[in-house]
């Protein structure tokens, strides 16, 4: 299906800004309205932090690997990284309240990655690890 | 991120200018815990200018509505964009924090 472009890049928060660009330059190409290139954007953000936070934590400083395939108002985007197996499972919806309460946070991420994608995969292999997210333009 | 701060007598407007992201929320963390202890009654943070806000940024406006009432002042966002602002109601904190959509209805509530 259509299009296919991909980066890769240092595991380091620095390279956050870049991925978000070049989603952003991917959803112009595929001509995605703004409000699903945000959410794209949040979910490659958030899944990428993950990796450069925990995934390669304790190992030397690694790469993530992105790509984008799209076509047909849809996006399929897939992380690679070689760090930590750190599957992203779906969590419960936080409890803004509580964590005001409280004082502490977390979940968001994830949180994100799930209410901004269609579909989230997961796959560990030997050598790598990788993240698969679909995104239908429009959904509502 | 460039972050600058306009006096407006008891209150402060923070503009910040850029995303924020897990790189960027830890430089305007500490600049806002450095804006609080200096004793403004309001502190109005203008996000017109941030096209983008992840959950880094959550953490962020956490622990400054956390440091701000420790020390009795009051923090109100303004001007948020339309995805930054999606972002704060999916999380729940637009329940929670203050907001305005402009920074001149943030500084003179009806």
């Amino acid at each position: 299906m259509g299009e296919k472009l991909q980066i890769t890049l240092a595991a380091e928060l620095a390279s956050l800004s870049t991925f978000r660009s070049f989603i952003d330059e991917a959803c112009q190409a595929a001509g995605m309205d703004d409000e699903t290139c945000y959410d794209i954007k949040l979910a490659v953000d958030e899944a990428c932090t993950n990796i450069i936070e925990h995934g390669y934590a304790g190992l030397e400083p690694g790469s993530i690997i992105l790509s984008v395939q799209y076509g047909a108002r849809q996006m399929v985007v897939r992380i690679t990284d070689f760090g930590h197996p750190f599957e992203p499972g779906e969590p419960p919806t936080p409890d803004a309240e509580e964590v005001f309460e409280s004082g502490r946070i977390g979940g968001f991420g994830l949180f994100f990655i799930y209410r901004s994608m269609d579909t989230v995969t997961y796959e560990t292999t030997a050598n790598c690890n990788t993240l698969t997210m679909i995104r239908q333009q429009n959904r509502a | 991120m460039e972050i600058t701060t306009e006096d407006r007598g008891t209150t402060a407007v923070v503009s910040l200018v850029g995303d924020i992201d897990a790189l960027t929320a830890p430089e305007a963390t500490a600049y806002l815990t450095t804006t609080i202890l200096e004793g403004w009654k309001v502190i109005v943070i203008d996000l017109s200018q941030v096209p983008f806000m992840s959950s880094a940024g959550l953490r962020f406006l956490l622990d400054a509505h956390q440091r701000s009432q420790a020390a009795n002042s009051q923090i109100i966002l303004a001007a948020a964009q339309d995805g930054v602002q999606r972002v704060l109601t999916t999380s729940g904190f637009s329940r929670i924090l203050t907001i305005y959509p402009t920074v001149e209805e943030a500084l003179n509530p009806s």
